[in-house]
């Protein structure tokens, strides 16, 4: 790249321009100025990678329509099964929210089961992950409320084996102060903000 | 969609598209900011090679997670540039030495904050440019950053010099109100 300047503005456009407008574009050449320019693409570079999936692979219509019946079946037979030995003590579940991959995760999923509240506001809460990857020594997923786009409030941590996890815990959250379920990998030696989310889904009661 | 239609078509509004599955709308967005995340990339990595690897590893991520996009959360713009960031951040850690400092003039000298408003300010110049008409777009980029003269321009455009003080007025009047929208 040359190491000589651009001319000045008025050389640039002319000096026939009405001040107004002259103090308009002075300040885009200003921030031209103060970048650096923009480098050419390579051939390499020069199209796109072709993507033969789609996004959101995950829940198309027919993947959720068989999902469906596979969970509405497991969840009979682990019902049936539970019942049976547990004499009827699972966990009482009264919402469930899906929660997607990122880009960070695409082939990761989870499920929130949030239980009845108690008369005290504590709520069990129950969260069924897939595709998460084991993090290094030291490091665990986070289960976050978000508002304003800021981790708020913590719901819990888990670790995960080999590739899912199962985690339960009890919270007092009123949930509609939040936008969204996130869940964070927490991995040593990284700052707690710089830590990437994983899966989301939005709170809609 | 017809091609005229698509590049005024606002960011948020091809990435959504690009949520869908929609090819095109994919297409588009790599046209406008595939030099922006190779110039950031350039700048974080040193690195050429590994830059054009992050570039793509970034627009592998878009397509991928565009569906995960809300616009009430913030810019299509400030989307693109934390994804091409994480792309490039974990490109970066994947290298066994320290990474290397960009050899950009500009960034000299810089702490970590002015680097990284710089690397904010260079990203929405460089994809503002990108929406220009490309006759335009040419004209700008050749008089800041190739070292021409005005003369040399239209000499190097085998236009009149009256034509590129008109193109380099527009230029710099459509990249004002651009820049504008991004900002909001």
């Amino acid at each position: 790249m040359s190491e000589r300047r651009p001319p000045d503005l008025t050389e640039l456009v002319g000096d026939d321009v009405p001040e107004a407008e002259l103090a308009n574009l002075r300040r885009v050449d200003s921030l031209l100025r103060s970048v650096p320019a923009p480098p050419e693409l390579p051939d390499r570079l020069a199209a796109p990678v072709r993507h033969e999936s789609r996004p959101s692979r995950l829940w198309t219509p027919r993947r959720s329509l068989a999902a469906v019946a596979l969970a509405a079946a497991v969840a009979a037979l682990a019902f049936g099964l539970g019942a049976w030995i547990a004499g009827g003590n699972s966990f009482d579940e009264r919402y469930a929210v899906e929660m997607s991959g990122t880009f960070e995760a695409p082939a990761a999923s989870a499920v929130v089961r949030l239980g009845e509240p108690d008369e005290d506001g504590n709520r069990p809460i129950r969260l069924e992950a897939t595709g998460l990857e084991p993090l290094p020594e030291g490091g665990y997923y986070v289960l976050w409320l978000e508002k304003d786009g800021e981790y708020a409030g913590t719901c819990g941590t888990f670790a995960v084996g080999a590739g899912d996890a199962e985690a339960e815990w009890t919270v007092s959250y009123d949930f509609t102060d939040y936008d969204a379920w996130v869940v964070s990998a927490r991995v040593p030696g990284d700052e707690p903000a710089d830590a990437p989310r994983i899966l989301e889904a939005e709170i809609s009661f | 969609m017809a091609l005229l239609a698509m590049a005024t078509e606002d960011d948020a509004a091809l990435i959504q598209r690009t949520g869908l599955g929609d090819r095109d709308a994919f297409e588009e967005l790599y046209r406008r900011f595939a030099r922006p995340v190779l110039g950031m990339a350039i700048r974080q990595l040193g690195d050429s090679g590994r830059a054009e690897d992050a570039t793509q590893e970034t627009f592998t991520a878009i397509w991928r997670s565009a569906r995960s996009y809300r616009p009430e959360r913030g810019t299509a713009s400030a989307w693109l540039y934390a994804v091409a960031r994480h792309a490039i951040i974990d490109r970066a850690r994947q290298r066994v030495e320290p990474a290397a400092e960009a050899p950009d003039e500009p960034s000299r000298d810089l702490g970590p904050d002015e680097h990284a408003e710089l690397s904010w300010l260079a990203w929405r110049v460089h994809s503002a440019l990108q929406r220009l008409p490309e006759r335009e777009r040419a004209v700008l980029e050749l008089a800041y950053w190739s070292g021409l003269s005005q003369s040399e321009i239209a000499s190097y455009l085998d236009v009149p010099l009256g034509t590129v003080k008109t193109r380099t007025r527009a230029g710099l009047a459509r990249l004002a109100g651009l820049l504008e929208e991004v900002r909001r």
